[in-house]
């Protein structure tokens, strides 16, 4: 069980969180948007590839 | 049986940290929603496998066919999949998606019942 992909998810989001709350206090917008795309995409490619496996499991178990 | 404790707590733990990202990261909540479904459902499945074998098991002491069987369970499977995705969809707020999956899944589980139906079909022809 990877519990380690949630704790992994968590933590970019944290970490985009906060970069965003920094760079929007400072006044640079265009920065907190481009943190928060880099990082929706990092958390893009992990989940996909989880959902990926986990439709190869469903169609192995239901005879697709 | 011990994997049911682990996946619960995995729940609660994620669905804490979801709270936490919703405010200021919703699309990196919305995604670890996924994630989280994704590992969940696949810890359940693999406990499903032992019941599907044993339907499969069941189905040809009792003479049932295998493409029969194969039918339901291909049902079985898109109605997991629809039924996870809409629910995904109408987290993020696109209801329209979700019913046109809805119908999508619909037309799925009708078109991998139709080799059934027109066995039907012919039992019927044939008893008239």
């Amino acid at each position: 069980m990877e519990i380690d992909l949630i704790f992994k998810i968590a933590a970019v989001g944290i970490m985009v969180a906060v970069l965003n709350l920094l760079l929007s206090r400072a006044g640079r917008d265009e920065q907190a948007l481009m943190i928060t795309i880099t990082g929706l995409i990092v958390v893009l490619v992990i989940v996909i590839r989880e959902i990926s496996d986990l439709f190869a499991l469903i169609k192995s178990l239901f005879g697709f | 049986m011990e994997w049911i404790w682990k996946a619960a707590g995995i729940a609660a733990a994620g669905s804490v940290l979801g709270l936490l990202l919703r405010k200021h990261a919703p699309e990196t909540a919305l995604l670890l929603a996924a994630a989280l479904t994704g590992l969940l459902l696949s810890v359940g499945l693999d406990a499903l496998r032992a019941v599907v074998r044993f339907a499969r098991t069941a189905a040809e002491l009792s003479g049932v066919s295998a493409p029969a069987v194969t039918t339901v369970l291909k049902c079985c499977a898109i109605a997991v999949v629809t039924k996870l995705t809409c629910a995904f969809c109408r987290d993020a707020g696109q209801e329209a998606a979700a019913a046109a999956l809805e119908l999508a899944g619909c037309a799925a589980a009708a078109y991998v019942t139709l080799p059934l139906l027109e066995t039907v079909l012919d039992m019927i022809r044939s008893c008239i």
